[in-house]
């Protein structure tokens, strides 16, 4: 009963843009590291997006996998919970060869990122240290 | 404030994220470890090569060489030490973790990593890879202790399992305020060898003698006491968490000791004396007694028995001499299969003959 519970929990879990506590539990409360996690994250997601999208024109479905695994374990570790859903749902679907699905998908991505970036804007105004920098 | 560990452990981060090894090497550090980073197997295989990691902390999908084939390649080569091996991964199924343990990793951890579970999970490898540091130093330290003593390596095998059936007998009877638990009793046969580690530091001509020493010999011969603790308390002044060292440090320095004070080095009585250090006395005396040395012939277990009770209150702890009669047929049983057959007394008879020819 109580693991039905738990599983229900789970399933019904919000996805956040970042979970805040989640990324500053790993990173041992450590603001300014924090920060530094989020632009060098940030950075580089730009730059995995675009390669994503030039194997998805060129239908690279083994390379979309590969792609989107290491996109998975950034955002996972940055507890970039949206943009790790979608980039886990694209693996799947390359590891399924269910290529016709990943185009679309890749809208998901795109709407996960400008809701990361917004929260990364109210991070800024929430945390002094952050936004002295910003 | 984050709690580092005590710990001289180098690790290796083996990744392609750079996201995740950023955020993994700082946790890592600010814990106390020492931390490299490798971007695929490849480049962690060479690095393995080259230094002494004692823990890789490996992704599972990397170009070049994935986590499980370089678990694989680690596990394959004779490395001096031994390499704990984590796999670090998103994956999640129960043939993930078996292929994992098949390869040769010692634990998954999945991503992203949860800050506790990846602390107490380092703490479980330190552990690890301190036990085989530990054995290893002992056999070596043993060793060289055996090869500096004039009696045999099954001395030193004796001596320990008299001391352990000693400990446990004293468990059982109760009458130690539980001091005695398990691990009391292992650590005890573990670094029971080292107790006369000091002879390494004692002159050839002392410990080697054949026949008794003078008094000036014996003088010098008694250093070994300090000798020994004095090496092992530097060992522990490197690693002071290493309790072993400390338990072999004082039974080194105090199983001459005796109860009523007459003892060396320092002359300690009673329960001044660490419990060890009174358990061995009894092992050691009984072991010199039952066995032949250049100087004496081998005395029968009733007269060790003897010896060892009329020593009770003055030589020995009464507790351990009590607990030494209430067990001692499994001292006639370790000394019945660790001691080499001696050639047999001879009787009256035999020996007028050998004196008349």
């Amino acid at each position: 009963m109580g693991q039905l519970m738990m599983a229900t929990t789970e399933t019904n879990t919000v996805k956040t843009p970042i979970a805040y506590d989640e990324l500053a539990a790993r990173c041992l409360e450590r603001i300014d590291f924090i920060e530094r996690v989020l632009h060098s994250f940030s950075d580089r997601f730009v730059e995995d997006l675009e390669q994503l999208e030039r194997y998805v024109e060129t239908e690279d479905v083994q390379a979309i996998a590969r792609l989107a695994h290491r996109m998975k374990g950034a955002c996972g570790n940055t507890a970039a919970q949206e943009l790790h859903e979608q980039v886990s749902r694209i693996e799947r679907l390359a590891r399924e060869d269910r290529f016709a699905e990943i185009l679309p998908s890749i809208a998901g991505i795109h709407l996960a990122w400008t809701n990361f970036c917004q929260a990364m804007t109210n991070l800024n105004m929430q945390f002094p240290a952050v936004s002295s920098k910003g | 404030m984050v709690k580092t560990i005590e710990s001289s452990m180098q690790i290796l981060i083996v990744d392609d994220d750079l996201t995740s090894v950023e955020i993994l090497e700082h946790f890592l550090k600010e814990l106390g470890y020492e931390v490299s980073v490798a971007y695929n197997g490849r480049e962690a295989d060479e690095m393995i090569r080259d230094r002494d990691f004692r823990l890789v902390i490996s992704d599972w999908e990397m170009p070049e060489m994935s986590g499980i084939e370089l678990c694989r390649s680690i596990r394959k080569r004779n490395l001096a030490s031994y390499v704990y091996f984590v796999l670090l991964t998103c994956r999640e199924g129960k043939h993930d973790l078996i292929e994992a343990l098949e390869a040769g990793a010692d634990d998954f951890i999945c991503k992203p990593f949860q800050p506790d579970e990846l602390r107490v999970r380092l703490h479980a490898a330190d552990r690890i890879a301190s036990l085989e540091s530990r054995d290893l130093l002992i056999f070596a330290l043993a060793k060289l202790t055996e090869s500096r003593d004039p009696e045999t390596g099954a001395h030193l095998e004796r001596m320990r399992r008299y001391a352990r059936v000693l400990a446990e007998q004293l468990r059982c009877n109760g009458t130690c305020n539980g001091e005695i638990d398990p691990d009391f009793i292992r650590t005890l046969f573990l670094t029971c060898p080292l107790h006369d580690i000091g002879k390494v530091g004692i002159p050839d001509q002392v410990l080697l003698k054949p026949g008794r020493l003078t008094k000036d010999e014996f003088e010098i011969m008694k250093q070994h006491t300090v000798i020994g603790s004095q090496t092992l308390d530097a060992a522990l002044g490197v690693h002071p968490s290493a309790d072993f060292l400390r338990f072999a440090r004082d039974i080194a320095w105090t199983h001459h000791e005796k109860y009523d004070g007459s003892g060396y080095p320092r002359h300690l009585s009673g329960k001044e004396i660490p419990l060890c250090g009174r358990i061995v006395a009894v092992a050691d005396v009984y072991d010199a007694l039952t066995t032949k040395r250049v100087y004496k012939p081998a005395y029968s277990h009733d007269v060790a028995r003897d010896i060892i009770t009329d020593g009770s209150g003055t030589a020995f702890d009464p507790k351990m001499v009590n607990a030494f009669l209430d067990c001692e047929g499994k001292f006639v049983e370790i000394h019945r299969q660790l001691t080499p057959r001696q050639e047999p007394e001879l009787s009256i008879c035999e020996r007028s003959i050998l004196a008349l020819a």
